[in-house]
């Protein structure tokens, strides 16, 4: 029998795939940006969703991805950004991922702590953006130039049109989706649900849980980190505000709405929820904050499963 | 002669902030032996188990397994060395059905390579082969006891620490967690350490008994003997009038 549900993420992914057959212009230039949140939501769906760990320093880490791109392409270029680049930044995402949080989990740091460290976290990144300045461009902020992917001096993929940079975001969007989905259906996805169901069971059955959980938020970090680079290479332009606390909350808005026991419910929820926020700051400046905060109540009151949750009854 | 004894207790003490929980207790259990403990209220059964399972680590004296020393080792640790333990209340995975919770025991373990058969051969003996798929929140209390001593053999542990595991079951649950806990001693080559109350299960048990009393050890010897001990009766089985 076929089984829709699993592949529902071939319908989706399918979906946005044919928007730039149709829509031109503005729609298929700030799809990609919108397609990063969702990859930023799915960053933390990961861990909440499977893990129970809420983080507020998402944010951190996807302007840390963002800064880091950025000055390898001012400051290095000679290097091959696209992928050692890339591979840089997924680095740096997971050891500040992983540093941050062995300290806290191996100290015993549990669920309302860790967010307060997490907030934190944003609050100082957000600080480093605006002090170093000469680096960053401080409130200013740091103007990223477009690169090519390409292979030596042998250019694979052009990156100066919307069009190409689309379907590789997407591409990219769609194979973070799969290795995460890969994790989540393996023995860490297991592990991470034991711990989010009964984290003393899980210890007295010999699980070394904050080994789990740091790798599992270290994950986390560089899938942030990646979706700050692409996004910071697709704007050109990366500010401190993205690391800030305001736009962690707003991550996590999105996955409360999408649904955090899903990875495609919160990917899909970070395009949706970003896309109508953008919206409804262009109709409604004052409000549009007031709108999503009702949308965000009603569904925690009602969905608290968000949207994925009313598909999968 | 070969020595089979699994776990050894020396001048074991623990107080909390003064109040002595055990004190200077002195044990030896045997290798494939049920032992019980029992005792009154506050006779310090539920810290002796954790003092063995490392949720909580002596004041003093020495904990022996396997002739290692493992007073200084955590519960995770103490886990993989083979010490397990059911606690009070049963400690299973609500939103996770019967077959998952054993799964996620077993990936813990040497047997993930043989995942099927372990998982039949488990379900069989706790009784949950019909439901295998149900959550383990709809399960009955019994059935929760079950599954989680079901988790303890999925992890493949040597010694079984059991804490009250015929509390809020039927007569039927609780000759069957009799029958299984016999059956994993001569079977399956498990040690076990239970905390009880119902003096008719740990009758049909036929085990070693350790009687506690404010802390210290207060008898021991097979139930036969126990269930005579003047001195027992009056601080804890009764006496008839």
């Amino acid at each position: 029998m076929f089984k829709y549900k699993k592949f529902n993420f071939i319908f989706i992914f399918a979906f946005l795939a044919l928007i730039p057959m149709i829509f031109k212009g503005y729609t298929v230039f700030i799809l990609p940006q919108y397609i990063l949140f969702g990859v930023l939501a799915m960053s933390l769906a990961f861990i909440w969703g499977n893990a129970g760990i809420l983080s507020f320093g998402q944010a951190s880490f996807f302007a840390i991805g963002g800064y880091t791109f950025g000055l390898l392409i001012k400051f290095f270029p000679g290097i091959n950004h696209f992928f050692l680049g890339s591979l840089i930044v997924i680095s740096l995402g997971f050891v500040v991922a992983v540093i941050i949080s062995y300290f806290l989990f191996s100290a015993g740091v549990k669920a309302t702590y860790f967010v307060l460290a997490t907030l934190a976290l944003s609050i100082l990144t957000e600080q480093l953006a605006v002090t170093k300045s000469t680096l960053t461009g401080g409130w200013n902020g740091l103007f990223v130039d477009r690169v090519n992917v390409k292979i030596g001096d042998f250019i694979l993929l052009e990156l100066s049109g919307d069009f190409n940079f689309f379907y590789l975001i997407l591409f990219i969007s769609f194979i973070t989706y799969l290795i995460l989905n890969y994790l989540e259906n393996n023995k860490i996805g297991k592990v991470l649900r034991g711990i989010r169901e009964n984290e003393n069971r899980m210890l007295a059955m010999g699980y070394k849980t904050s080994f789990y959980k740091t790798v599992a938020f270290g994950v986390s970090g560089s899938v942030a980190a990646l979706a700050g680079a692409l996004y910071a290479a697709h704007a050109n332009f990366i500010s401190p505000s993205i690391a800030g606390v305001l736009f962690s909350t707003e991550v996590v808005v999105w996955v409360a709405i999408g649904g955090r026991y899903s990875l495609l419910g919160a990917f899909t929820g970070g395009i949706i929820v970003s896309f109508l926020s953008n919206y409804l700051s262009t109709i409604t400046p004052q409000y549009w904050q007031l709108f999503l905060g009702i949308i965000f109540i009603i569904t925690i009151i009602f969905f608290k499963d968000g949207l994925a949750g009313i598909f999968k009854k | 002669m070969e020595d089979n004894t699994l776990l050894e207790v020396f001048n074991l003490t623990k107080s909390f902030e003064g109040f002595v929980a055990n004190e200077d207790l002195n044990l030896k259990f045997k290798k494939n032996e049920i032992n019980c403990i029992i005792g009154p209220n506050g006779a310090g059964k539920t810290t002796f188990i954790s003092l063995i399972s490392g949720h909580i680590q002596p004041t003093k004296g020495t904990i022996v397994y396997k002739k290692k020393k493992i007073n200084n080792l955590d519960v995770v640790t103490r886990a993989k060395l083979g010490i397990a333990r059911k606690f009070q209340t049963p400690s299973v995975f609500s939103n996770l059905t019967v077959l998952e919770n054993l799964e996620l025991a077993i990936l813990n373990s040497d047997k993930q390579a043989n995942l099927k058969e372990v998982l039949d051969e488990i379900l069989n003996l706790i009784k949950l082969s019909q439901e295998k798929h149900t959550l383990s929140q709809n399960l009955s209390h019994g059935q929760r006891q079950w599954l989680e001593i079901g988790l303890l053999l999925g992890i493949d542990a040597e010694l079984l620490l059991i804490d009250e595991p015929t509390s809020g079951m039927t007569d039927f649950e609780t000759a069957a967690t009799s029958k299984l806990i016999k059956d994993l001693v001569k079977n399956y080559n498990k040690t076990v350490i239970i905390i009880e109350h119902d003096i008719a299960f740990i009758k049909d048990l036929n085990s070693n008994i350790i009687v506690l009393h404010l802390g210290r050890l207060f008898a021991t010897g097979p139930y036969e003997e126990i269930s005579k001990n003047e001195n027992v009766k009056d601080i804890y089985l009764g006496n008839e009038k």
